[in-house]
Parts: structure tokens; sequence; C-alpha cells
């Protein structure tokens, strides 16, 4: 009786990003998601988006979709460190070979896969999990063309994975929320960062930044999950259609493409703008593996001392990478 | 109940609350809190309770509120005020009216190293209302020029009130502070000038002279300013350089104003411990508002009321410049009752996208924002700066110093369209910055 | 003029001896002026640590080109405490913002009857924000949550702004209580 009466009442659920209405996954992702949503409940669920923060910002959103302010939020793992470390193992240097569609299915199987990876999030209903496309050293005034290049500057990175890899690299890594990185870079506090190709697009760098040296160094994570009680508004039938027909592999693969898309754009536009692209020759990208192989080693130690089979989950990453390269 | 209508019970007893001397910030909190629990859930509102208390104060880019007050603080405590004031006054003091353009423009410059305009009126108006009467300036006089000096702190970067408008509206704070500086400079200006204007239609206003003073007496006066010119080109202009953040500009600025007052012998232990216990204080009064704030904006987000509003006024088939009006009007309403935070924090959400859709300058318009404050802290019923006055001014009635500080109100309005009319004054700077 | 009379007589009576109101309104006075006094003084290391971390690390990044690691998360953190262990003292020394000019208009006791209920009202409202304030404590906790480069548990912090979140609730209590005892009488204050 309490499936009927389910089926008879609309709901609208709060969804809750700290980017704004341009940003890519909420411009394109997330209505495609929820128009998705709506023919398969019949009309019965749709969605109020609140953007820009406007329910909290980047620290709060976990906690804010826990306790259910947000029944779905989008979010960046690394901004709860701590918090998801075995699905970090995609955070490490160089798990980023691949477009930003190709990494995000390696986070959804990776998720799919291992019941660690599962056990993380344990406090949420996961709808998908993605990637960026691979981050890329973006640098104003000067250019990285090999690895000596990299040493003292001070670049701004996102994760806790992404800092140990710029300190083997001899850089200095700045932790900043990403409003500032504008500003940091323009006043010279910052040399640049490790950012994905499309934070010039979204960031407005356009005009700022003089090179993008690409080479597969690292990606960013994201989740978009629900509130637990928020999933139960759902009738089993929902639930089971969703986890068939969308959640999962096909919206981390959308939000995956999403991202390539922006990338493609930001790419012709920084360039037209006179932005130089540095491709580093294979030696010297050698020299960037090899100086940060310990921090994936250390990851490994961490988790392997902790029970969790790190050189196991380490191992699939890689394989899932090459499989879906190919 | 739809949403809407729980907003707007919730403002309605939001005001009411205040009118009652609840704390701007506790009532924020706790409506806040019971329109969230009632729009969502109970469960909700209680855990955004510890996320707003915490998520709130835990803020790298916030620090910039406490240091930015405790550098004005160290040499508020230190006496350099004093110094400050007879040093310009040994320049003005010729010119009739003296004492007063000495008034603004030591404010002025005390402004250039004081985050907030509280703290340069009471610094400012110890020191020279003393000095007017003993010249047998008017009271009405010299208390307006206390009082329109002191609105120029907030003005003048380091400015807690811009700093605040960034903070709720994402404006970056480093050209914020920048923007202030131009307008701040041609509003010391114009009251330097309605002073000159002032003193010849009506002599009676400054009847006497004060003594010549040597040329030498003059630039050895100069010593006691060092100290603030300073710390302003280091801190702000480190600032407009590029050589750090706001954040790492009041770290900065306040440990050279320690250094500075300590190698002075001008700031001792007890003065340290009394300056740390005001910015204190009046640090945790502001982010008490920001806390309240924070969950307040929830609750108004999640009552759609501000997302209906900027539809309704976007889809206004009237000109941008006639809903400013409307908005400034509103704003100088609101300036008679409320304190400036509270205007901000109450508004802003609301008024913020509507400006920006409408074609304006988000930069542009917090400057806008502060005048309209500032010319609020001088209107009554509540006028904070005129409150201070009078507590340094003990045997006027409060409405005398109300009446004499209307030609500065004037003269601000005046700045205020100009500003309108020519938005480039405030964004010209900023823009040249990197 | 009668009736008046006696109502002053009673309150004489009140005053000579000592009600446990009055009893229970100092000792919470001690209690809660001590505890905030301790706490606003950590306040103030914290506010000066504050000021030289932030000077350390933009000297350490210019003349070293090392600037300290940790700073941008270690100063939102040691703001949060300081935020919190200065709550009290503000409001002890009453330096919230506050508009009276309605309430001037009201005779005392209403005054000090709307005022010593709103203050048990914020008084409740602080106790559950304690309340969550450890309940996030614990999720974080679990959640194994650290403060990012420097690694530092999470919940040693937003732990130790319970016990300011707490003390203020005391300011509150305290002010509820003062305020009941100048309308129980009101020659007492
Ligand atoms: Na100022
Ligand atoms: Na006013």
């Amino acid at each position: 009786s309490t499936s009927s009466a389910k089926e008879s009442e609309s709901i609208t659920l709060n969804f809750g990003s700290m980017d704004g209405p341009p940003h890519v996954q909420n411009a394109v992702t997330f209505p495609a998601f929820a128009e998705e949503v709506e023919q398969l409940t019949n009309s019965r669920v749709d969605f109020r988006m609140y953007m820009g923060g406007a329910l909290g910002g980047p620290n709060e959103t976990l906690d804010n979709i826990v306790t259910g302010l947000m029944d779905v939020g989008r979010g960046i793992h690394g901004y709860n460190a701590g918090k998801y470390p075995v699905q970090s193992v995609l955070n490490l240097p160089f798990m980023a070979e691949g477009t930003g569609e190709e990494l995000s299915i390696v986070a959804q199987k990776l998720y799919d896969t291992f019941p660690e990876i599962q056990d993380e999030y344990w406090d949420v209903k996961p709808l998908w999990i993605h990637a960026a496309d691979p981050y890329a050293i973006i640098t104003k005034g000067k250019a990285v063309r090999s690895f000596e290049d990299v040493k003292g500057l001070r670049l701004r990175t996102p994760s806790e994975e992404g800092s140990q890899m710029l300190e083997a690299w001899g850089a200095t890594p700045v932790s900043m929320g990403a409003p500032d990185i504008y500003d940091a870079i323009q006043k010279g506090v910052i040399d640049g960062g490790v950012l994905p190709i499309a934070a010039i697009k979204d960031f407005n760098l356009t005009d700022l930044v003089d090179y993008v040296t690409i080479g597969y160094f690292n990606t960013n994570l994201f989740y978009v999950s629900m509130n637990e009680n928020s999933w139960e508004k759902f009738t089993t039938d929902e639930q089971k259609l969703l986890e068939e027909e969308l959640l999962g592999l096909p919206m981390a693969a959308l939000a995956g493409r999403t991202f390539d898309e922006q990338k493609e754009k930001a790419e012709e536009e920084a360039k037209a703008a006179g932005v130089e692209f540095i491709e580093l020759p294979e030696e010297e990208l050698n020299k960037f593996k090899d100086a940060s192989k310990h921090v994936a080693e250390n990851w490994i130690n961490r988790m392997e001392e902790r029970g969790i089979p790190g050189q196991k989950i380490y191992d699939e990453a890689i394989r899932l990478i090459e499989e879906t390269n190919q | 109940m739809s949403p809407e209508v729980i907003g707007v019970l919730g403002i309605v007893l939001l005001l009411v609350l205040i009118f009652l001397r609840v704390s701007v910030g506790l009532s924020l909190f706790l409506i806040g809190f019971l329109g969230v629990s009632w729009i969502t859930d109970g469960t909700v509102g209680l855990a955004q309770l510890s996320m707003a208390a915490f998520g709130t104060s835990n803020d790298y880019g916030l620090s910039v509120i406490p240091l930015f007050i405790l550098m004005g603080m160290f040499l508020s405590y230190s006496g350099l005020g004093n110094d400050l004031f007879s040093a310009v006054h040994k320049w003005f003091g010729k010119v009739r009216g003296g004492l007063a353009i000495a008034t603004v423009g030591a404010s002025s410059i005390f402004g250039a190293i004081s985050g907030s305009s509280n703290a340069t009126t009471a610094t400012i108006a110890r020191v020279s209302i003393p000095e007017m009467e003993k010249y047998d300036y008017k009271t009405t006089f010299s208390t307006a020029a206390v009082a329109a000096g002191g609105t120029l702190g907030s003005l003048i970067p380091p400015s807690v009130l811009l700093i605040i408008y960034g903070a709720l509206t994402n404006v970056p704070i480093g050209p914020l502070l920048i923007g202030g500086f131009v307008p701040g400079i041609i509003l010391t200006l114009l009251f330097i000038f309605l002073i000159q204007l002032q003193v010849k239609v009506n002599p009676s206003n400054a009847p006497a002279k004060v003594e010549e003073i040597s040329f030498g007496e003059k630039v050895a006066s100069l010593k006691s300013i060092w100290p603030f010119l300073l710390i302003f080109l280091i801190s702000i202009g480190g600032i407009y350089l590029g050589i750090f953040t706001p954040s790492e500009a009041a770290g900065i600025g306040a440990f050279l104003a320690f250094i500075v007052t300590i190698i002075m012998k001008r700031l001792n232990f007890k003065g340290m411990l009394e300056s740390l216990d005001e910015s204190l204080r009046l640090t945790v009064m502001i982010f008490l508002i920001f806390i309240g704030a924070n969950l307040f904006g929830s609750f108004l987000a999640l009552s759609r009321i501000p997302a209906h509003l900027t539809n309704a006024v976007v889809s206004m088939d009237v000109s941008p410049y006639v809903i400013l009006a409307l908005i400034l009007l509103v704003y100088l309403f609101l300036g008679m009752f409320l304190e400036g935070i509270a205007i901000m924090t109450l508004t802003l959400p609301i008024v913020y996208p509507i400006i920006t859709s409408l074609g304006f300058d988000g930069l542009w318009f917090g400057i806008i924002m502060v005048l309209m404050i500032n010319i609020g802290v001088l209107t009554p019923p509540l006028g904070l700066s005129v409150y201070i006055i009078s507590g340094v001014v003990k045997d006027v009635p409060i409405e005398q110093i109300f009446k004499g500080v209307l030609p500065a109100i004037g003269v601000m309005i005046i700045f205020l369209i100009i500003l309108i009319i020519f938005p480039s004054i405030v964004t010209f700077l900023p823009s040249l910055t990197g | 003029m009668g009736p008046q009379l006696n109502e002053e007589k009673q309150i004489n009576v009140t005053i000579n001896r000592p009600s446990s109101l009055v009893k229970f309104t100092k000792a919470l006075e001690k209690v809660t002026v001590h505890l905030n006094d301790v706490l606003h003084k950590i306040s103030s290391v914290l506010l000066m640590a504050l000021m030289l971390l932030t000077t350390a690390d933009v000297a350490g990044r210019f003349f070293f080109n090392s600037p300290i690691i940790g700073t941008y998360e270690l100063t939102g953190l040691l703001l949060a405490l300081m935020i919190f262990y200065s709550l009290g003292a503000g409001q002890l020394k009453k330096n919230h913002i506050e508009i009276d000019f309605f309430t001037r208009k009201m005779s005392n006791n209403s005054q000090h009857i709307l005022y010593s209920i709103s203050s048990f009202i914020l008084f409740i409202l602080l106790c559950l924000t304690t309340w969550q304030l450890y309940k996030y404590s614990v999720r974080i906790w679990i959640g194994g949550e650290t403060s990012g480069d420097l690694g530092l548990p999470l919940y040693i912090f937003s732990g130790l702004t319970i016990i300011g979140s707490f003390s203020f609730a005391l300011t509150l209590l305290l002010d509820s209580f003062n305020t009941l005892l100048k309308v129980v009488n009101p020659d007492e204050s």
C-alpha cells in the first residue's frame, strides 16, 4: 500500500551544486538526467536546481547531502579529504591516460567492482562517479617544456595526491578555492596550476595564461550523490528502472563526455587567443613519472596497512585504463 | 503552505525579532533554522545549525576580517591617532575652518589603515572635537566634520564593509578594495570643499584662526604620518601590485602595525591585550551575523523568493536606472533603521542577482552599497556614527548632530549620482592591476 | 497607593532572603564569566598566531621560495576556533549589534520580560547547535575526514568548537536569568 501511495504522490527533489548555472555539468549533464528521470517516473519526480552554492559551498556539499538539505548534490571528492581514500586511486599521478569519458567509465567501474570503494559511500546513495579530462600544467609567464622547468613553480592543486605529486617534482603546491584561481594567477601569487583545460574557459583564464603543458599528469574525481531518505521516495520499481537505465555507467560516461566537449571548445578558444600548447617529449614525461612514482607506492602501502587490497585495486585501475583506451 | 509564503513569514518574523532588540546575527540564525526546518524537515534544519556555524567560520578567505581590524586597533591603541591629527592640523591650521579640514584629512589617512568606519570615527572624534571646541567651532559644524570624515574609513581600503560585500557576492576582494581608493579620495576632497563653502557662507561656524606654524615645524610633524603611509603602502600597495592576496596583506599589515608601534614604544603589553580584545569582539559580532546569514540564506534560497523577484524585475519593461533608483531608495530607507552589515546580509542575496542581471558591474555596486550604508550611519533614528560622536560630546542634543550632518549627506548623494553617471571612477583602478 | 506599597514590601522580603533564583544566577554568572574569560584569552593567542602564520608563510615564500605547507587549511581552522572562543566574551560585553529604539518606548518590565524570553529561546537554539556540532564531529570522525595537506583529523577542530558553542549558550542563559531578576526584584539592578 505504501508503494501505491508513493506512486500517486508527485515529488520535487532539490539539486545543489557549488558551480554556477553555466557550468557544463549543471547546464548539460544534470538537466539530461532530470529529463530522463521525469520520463521514467511518468513525470512524478522532478528536480529543482540550486546552483552557485545557494544551498552551501564546496566544503559543505557532502554533509548537506548526508543530512538532507540537498536531495541530490554534486561535489568533488577532494573537498572532503580523507573521506574517499580508496576511490582516490584515480587521483594518483599519471592515472589519467584517456579522455574524460574514458576516465569516468574507469572511475565508475572501479566503484562497481570493489566493495571497499562502495563502503566509502555508506552514508549516501551515489548516483554516478565521474572524472575530468586529464589535467594539464597551465601557467602564466613561465613555460614548462622540460622536467627542470617545473621546479620552483608555485602551482594550485585540488587534492592531497596532487600536492604530493607536485612536491615530488620540486614544485610548490598551493591550496586555494577555485574562485581564487584567477586572482592568484593574475597577481602572481601562483604561477598557475595543474588544472583541467576546460578551466581556462570556466574561470575566464583565456587572456591570462600563456602556456598549457599536456601530459596526462592526473585527473580529478566528482560524485553526484543522493540523500538516502530521498532515494527511498522512489518506488521499488522506479529504483530498479533507474538503476538499469540511467545510474552508474551511462551517466558517468555522459558526464565525462560533457567535459570532453567543453575541453575541445576551451582548447580552441585558448589557441585562438595565443595560448601555446606544449607536448612534452617522451623522455621528459618519463622524468615527471619517475619522480612521482613513490606517491602511488605510498598509497598502496597505506591501503595495505589498513587491510585494503591496495595493490589489487591499483592494478585493476591500470588495467581498466588500458582496456578503455582501446 | 508554499515555500514562498513561508519565506515571507520568515522575513516578517525576522524584522519583528530585530526590532524587539534580539541580536541581528542570532535572529537570522533562529529564523533560518525554523525556516529550513519548516520547508524541508526538522532534522535537516538541526544539521544546518552545525554546518552554518562551523562551515562559515572555517573559511580561509574570511581571515582577512580579524587581521585588518587588528591592524587598525594596534595603531588606534598606540595613540598615534592623536599625533596624526595634530600633524594634519599643522598643515591646514592657517586656513579658516582648518581644524575641520584636518579632521577630514586625518580621518582619510586613518581610514587607510583602519578597516572600519566606527573605529575611525571613534578615534578621530576623541582627539579632534575637544580641539575644535577650544577654538569655538560651532558644535553642529565640528561634529559633522567628524561624522562625514569617519565614513571615509569604510571607503578607503582596507574596508570591512567591502570585504563583507565580496564574501556575500563572490566579487573578488582584492579588486573591490582597490576600487574604493579613488572614490575615497574624491569624497575626501568633496568634504573639504564643503567645509570651505560652509565657512564662507557662515563664518561663525569656525570663528577663530589658528596661529601660523613654521615650515620646519610642519615638516617635523610628518614623522607621525609615516607609520600610516608605510603600512598602507605595503599592505594595500601589495594587493595592488599583486605581491600578495588580501588575506596575506591583512596578516602582513597587522604584523607591521604591531612591530612599528612596539619599536616606537607606543604599544605596551596592556595596549596589545586591549587591541586583541577589541578586535576579537568586533570580529565575532561580524561573524555571528555571517553565521546567521549563511543559514538564513539557505532558507531564502529554498523559499524561491530571490529567484521569483529576479525574474519579475528583469522582465519589467523599464530602464535599468529606474530599478536602480528604486533599489537605492529602499536602501536609503533601510539605512535609517538598520545597521550596515545587517542591511547587506539581508538584501544582497536578493538584490545582487538583480543588479548584475540588469547589466550593472558587481564591483561598482559594492562601492555604491558602501556609500548607501555610509549615508545610513548618519541618518536618524539609528545613525551609528552619530551615536558614537554623541558619546564624546555629552552636552549636545543628538538631534542637533543629526541636523549638522545634513549638508554632508547632500554631498554624498551628489557623489553617488556622479558614480552612477561615471562608473569608471570606481572600475578604472582595479582594471589596471596585474 | 495601598497595593503598591504592599508590593514593595514583598519585594524587600525577597531581597533580604536571597531566593534560589538569585543564588542560581550568581553561581551561573561566576561559571559563565570565568569560562568565557579563559576561552577569550585562548582566542587572543590564536589571533596573534594567525597573524604570525600568515607573515611567516609570505616571508617564506618570498625569501626562501618555501611557503609553510598547510597555511591555507590551518588559517581556516584557527579562525573557526577563534570565533567560537570569543562569541561568549562578545555577548557578555553586549557588543552584538542590537536595535533598541522600538523597545525603548515600552515599559521597563515588558522590555525585561521580552528580553528574558528571547534570550532563553536563543539559549535553547545554542544548546541545539552545541548538540549538532557534537553529531557533526562524530560524523566526520567516522568518515575519517582530514584537514587536507597536513592530514590533521578534522573532528578534533570541530570537537573543540563544542566548548565555545556551549560557553556562548551559557551567556545567553545568564542574560535570560539576569533580566528575569530585574522583573522579580527591580531594586537589585
Ligand atoms: Na579603511
Ligand atoms: Na540611519
